[in-house]
């Protein structure tokens, strides 16, 4: 993060592609940043946030997505540049403003959107493709390949932005999102703007303000004229470029890292003068000119990108409509098979595609290193997706998995997006039955809870993290209370937004800038919906096990709400700085894999911090990892694990 | 995954409804917990041989085999099995008759044996809360859960712990875990009270016993309760409707203990029947009589009779349950007799 507010044009830092954008942002003279974190996307408040009191503009974590981007957009009405940064399933989250605000226009600020797309969903429930909101949305797509460009485009799209009177979305995918590189710095402006809402009388809008989504008819018109305005800018865009011979035996149509792979694909398989490559930078509205004049050049057309078919279906439509006579041209794309139609590309895949095409037949590797590599993974421990040592959601899952097995009914947990999600595995304890999007475990409950029509007995548990309790799950709350749905919100509260690097919420008194801000009480806000809440420290098992098994016996109908309050292991890591307990395995009293214990603190538990000496045959802490929480003395069937203060 | 001995214990004694509800399997297993009138299982234990199926007085018993190995003698055709003598007894403490609407034989055994140094503590049963129990918190969790205010198992080492325990029916009583959470290396002799299932699994631990917890061979004496299936219901108690699995028991008086006591019926309320059938247990009957620790009488002959009808109807009533269920008249399940035994049991 160190540079990202250097005021020296024209000199170079190495920065990630969160980073860069942020930069560009600072550059186009940001004045308003709003973000609800989550991964590739999130570090891009973290920097902004981090020099934000300093160059005097506002940042903020917003409780979700929507409230980000419609606080950006209150900004820019008023004239003031603003930005505001998601991963994909934010996208789907601001829709429906964006859909409205496409009619109205963001003003004079300028809006600038970035969305984080996840190819292979390595941090994400889904691998969705933003790009197809834009062709929905009408609004103009950049998609960055570099660095550089992550920044030089962020700065970009403020203009775009305010030449189309609309929002203009910056895609990064998370391999861009998270890899350095090189960045050659621009000026950062010096003055700032008075922020002023308008009055504005205009033909479109007979109303004292512009930013009234109607009459449709007309700002639908509108929208469409305005986003045209963005053609011949693209057109011009020095973010497109080609490579390669005048005439190509293959023209590759590619964009974002992809356009990397292809650059490296090309030199090995050094088809440098048989392959061109036309990077489109901006993705929509098309520069169909300067397609139109490629396509012209070659009878072959191959499609690298990443996750959907979005330009390959935007390019073929726009060839659809090349007048009569056109010569025909191939392509290839997902839609053949030759690029994979789904997950992330490498040089690899795209050697395949273009070895398919022109019938080379380079291999990167021989065949003795898939040998070579299937023995050395051998060689390296099996690892399981698992929850931190000494993480609180360990000990919440272990008391639901224990509640609703002693309950006996079936009873269904439905998980929520968070480190929690892992609850659907055995981390979890294989608690989780349904996990969707962020408020959607309580969403679902509300349908299961109301079905003793058709004679559904199974208690309900729906779960959430506190960060996810702020963003979506507030109405679901509601809604359980008010159609006395018949289920358990269990609120599982680390105090932080752990998955994606602990940013703070609206629950833990802390600004994005690091001051302090005012606590909203998640339990006070429940009980004034008219829920009964219950709040329980998870590493105490008994009561927390105890607590549900009340709770589910009861005969009271509703949404009941129980706490699982205790912080995050690695906050409080940080915070405290030493360990609660010294950790040992007494191995006189350790059963290990005998009857009466099977492993279970490793096989079933699986805490990272405990592990297998398989000379001995008995359970042992390691020491590297462990964090000293104590739990497992309470798991251990034979008290063998010893814990004393540290 | 099927070989599993807790899958194979489920499938063949849990879903089958012939779960006494003894506590036997749960005893010593993290990944089953007696729970509210059923066995839980909380997690998926792998292994294919357990101390679940093995000590379960459902699964399968050669009965001669293990009469073999208590009585060193075959499984006994007699209506009420080994028994070395019949009596009469009563407590001469008030301080246990008081607590105890028959003759406290039982406490008084019991209490005199640690008085004597046979044993240093007793699993009994009292009351939750009376005393912790032993073990970890894991195996207590759900033992405290159960939260029903139903019995449960404890370990007195003295007669005031004892007379806590005194009076208190066996209805829920785990009084087996009890013996698994004792440590391995505990030299402690132990004394058992349990109802005819759970001495059958104490009792199927002693012929084959267990690794990995204290030695069986600590256990010096072991009661059994005649069962009269009241453990089952009374309305407002834990649990709903009488246990059915116990229409596929054989065992009315505890065949494979020490000593079985029994109430004195109405004939002799505040005395106990007592049926005597090792040496073991006539030991310490007799120390206990000598001492004055109880009273005792012969057991009359019509009262006699009415205890050999009742363990006779009970067997008779299982076997006939069992070749229902199994739909095989040489089929008894768990019940592992000689087929003239099954003949007689079933004419």
């Amino acid at each position: 993060m160190a540079g990202i507010d250097v005021d020296a044009p024209g000199s170079v830092e190495l920065l990630m592609g969160n980073e860069a954008i942020a930069r560009g942002a600072l550059e186009a003279g940001v004045g308003f940043a709003a973000q609800y974190p989550g991964t590739p996307a999130s570090e891009v408040l973290s920097v902004l946030a981090s020099v934000s009191k300093k160059m005097n503009f506002h940042t903020e974590w917003s409780a979700n997505e929507i409230v980000a981007a419609e606080a950006a957009a209150g900004a820019s009405f008023a004239g003031i540049p603003a930005f505001s940064a998601m991963k994909q399933n934010g996208i789907n989250v601001i829709s429906d403003f964006l859909v409205n605000l496409g009619m109205t226009g963001v003003g004079t600020g300028g809006l600038v959107l970035v969305v984080g797309d996840d190819p292979s969903a390595i941090s994400s429930s889904n691998e969705e493709d933003s790009r197809w909101i834009c062709k929905w949305m009408q609004v103009p797509l950049l998609d960055a390949s570099t660095a550089q460009e992550a920044k030089d485009m962020t700065k970009w799209a403020f203009e775009v932005s305010r030449e189309v009177d609309n929002a203009c979305l910056v895609r990064e995918t998370t391999r861009l999102a998270h890899t350095r590189g090189r960045v050659v710095l621009g000026e950062l402006p010096k003055e700032q703007k008075k922020a002023f809402f308008p009055d504005v009388w205009n033909m479109y809008n007979p109303t004292k303000s512009k930013f009234t989504a109607g009459p449709f008819g007309i700002l639908h018109h509108n929208l469409q004229q305005r986003l045209k305005k963005a053609v011949p800018l693209f057109e011009a865009s020095p973010f497109n470029s080609y490579v390669g011979p005048e005439k190509p035996e293959l023209l590759i149509i590619t964009s974002g890292v992809c356009y990397l792979y292809c650059t490296e694909a090309v030199e090995l398989l050094k088809a440098g003068d048989r392959v061109g490559i036309l990077k489109l930078g901006t993705g929509w509205p098309l520069p169909e000119k300067l397609i139109q004049q490629y396509l012209g050049r070659t009878d072959k057309v191959l499609f690298v990108e990443e996750i959907d078919a979005f330009t390959e279906g935007n390019v073929m439509e726009f060839a659809a409509s090349l007048p009569a006579g056109t010569p025909h041209i191939d392509f290839y794309g997902k839609r053949t098979g030759h690029i994979a139609a789904w997950g992330a590309l490498s040089t690899d895949l795209v050697i395949d595609a273009m070895n398919q095409i022109l019938g080379t037949t380079y291999r990167a590797r021989d065949a003795e290193y898939a040998k070579g590599l299937a023995e050395a993974a051998k060689m390296v421990p099996p690892r399981s997706i698992n929850l931190c040592p000494g993480c609180p959601h360990r000990a919440s899952y272990w008391a639901i998995k224990d509640a609703l097995t002693l309950d006996g009914r079936h009873g269904v947990a439905t998980g929520d997006i968070g480190c929690y999600s892992l609850g659907f595995i055995g981390a979890g304890f294989f608690q989780e039955r349904a996990m969707h999007c962020m408020g959607a475990g309580i969403g679902v409950a509300n349908g299961l809870g109301n079905l003793k029509e058709f004679g559904f007995d199974q208690p309900v548990l729906a779960i959430a993290g506190d960060s996810t309790f702020f963003h979506a799950c507030i109405p679901a709350l509601v809604n359980g209370v008010y159609n006395r749905a018949n289920f358990i919100f269990v609120i599982l509260d680390n105090s932080a937004t752990a998955m994606t690097g602990f940013q703070p919420h609206p629950g833990v008194g802390v600004a994005a800038t690091g001051e302090e801000a005012p606590v909203v009480d998640m339990e006070a806000l429940c009980r004034s919906l008219g829920a009964k809440v219950e709040v329980c420290d998870p590493f105490d098992l008994k009561n927390t096990t105890e607590t549900l098994l009340r709770l589910m016996a009861e005969e009271e109908e509703g949404a009941r709400v129980v706490i699982m309050r205790r912080v995050c292991e690695l906050v409080r890591g940080r915070r405290e700085k030493s360990a609660p307990y010294t950790m040992r395995v007494d191995p006189n009293t350790c059963v290990g894999d005998g009857c009466g214990c099977n492993r279970l603190c490793i096989r079933v538990f699986g805490c990272p911090g405990l592990m297998w000496d398989n000379e001995t045959g008995k359970a042992k802490i390691d020491e590297a990892i462990c964090t000293g929480c104590g739990l497992c003395t309470d798991i251990c069937p034979q008290g063998a694990i010893i814990k004393e203060a540290a | 995954m099927e070989d599993y001995a807790s899958v194979k214990l489920r499938g063949e004694v849990i879903d089958q409804g012939l779960c006494s509800l003894c506590g036997g399997c749960a005893a010593g297993c993290p990944y089953l917990a007696q729970y509210k009138g059923g066995i839980v299982q909380l997690d998926r234990c792998a292994l294919s041989e357990g101390n679940c199926y093995q000590y379960c007085p459902r699964t399968y018993t050669d009965m001669d085999a293990l009469s073999r190995k208590i009585f060193g003698q075959p499984f006994s055709e007699e209506d009420m099995g080994v028994v070395k003598d019949t009596l009469l007894a009563r407590a001469t403490d008030t301080a246990i008759t008081q607590k105890v609407d028959d003759g406290g034989v039982v406490t008084a055994l019991l209490s005199f044996a640690l008085a004597e140094g046979v044993i240093d503590a007793a699993i009994a049963t009292g009351m939750p809360g009376d005393k912790d129990e032993g073990g970890s918190l894991a195996r207590n969790i759900v033992t405290a859960l159960s939260g029903d205010g139903s019995p449960v198992g404890l370990l007195a080492r003295n007669k005031k712990e004892l007379l806590q325990c005194a009076g208190v029916d066996y209805l829920t009583a785990r009084v087996l875990p009890v013996l698994n959470s004792i440590p391995k290396e505990s030299n402690e002799r132990l004394g058992i009270v349990g109802l005819p299932c759970q001495v059958a699994s104490v009792a199927k631990r002693k012929a084959s016993p267990p690794d990995n917890r204290v030695s069986i061979d600590n256990v010096e004496l072991v009661i059994s309760l005649f069962c009269a299936n009241k453990r089952w219901l009374e309305p407002g108690e834990s649990r709903q409707g009488a246990n059915k699995a116990c229409s596929y028991c054989w065992d009315w008086t505890g065949e494979l203990a020490d000593v079985s006591i029994g109430s004195g019926r109405a004939k002799f309320k505040e005395w106990n029947t007592v049926i005597v059938r090792t040496e073991a247990g006539a030991d310490i009957i007799q120390r206990a009589r000598q001492r004055g620790a109880i009273e005792v009488k012969p057991l009359p002959e019509e009262s006699l009779a009415i205890e050999k009808k009742a363990s006779l109807d009970k067997k008779k009533r299982a076997v006939n349950n069992i070749v229902a269920k199994s739909g095989d008249g040489k089929n008894l399940l768990y019940f592992g007799i000689p087929e003239t035994l099954v003949a007689k049991l079933s004419s």
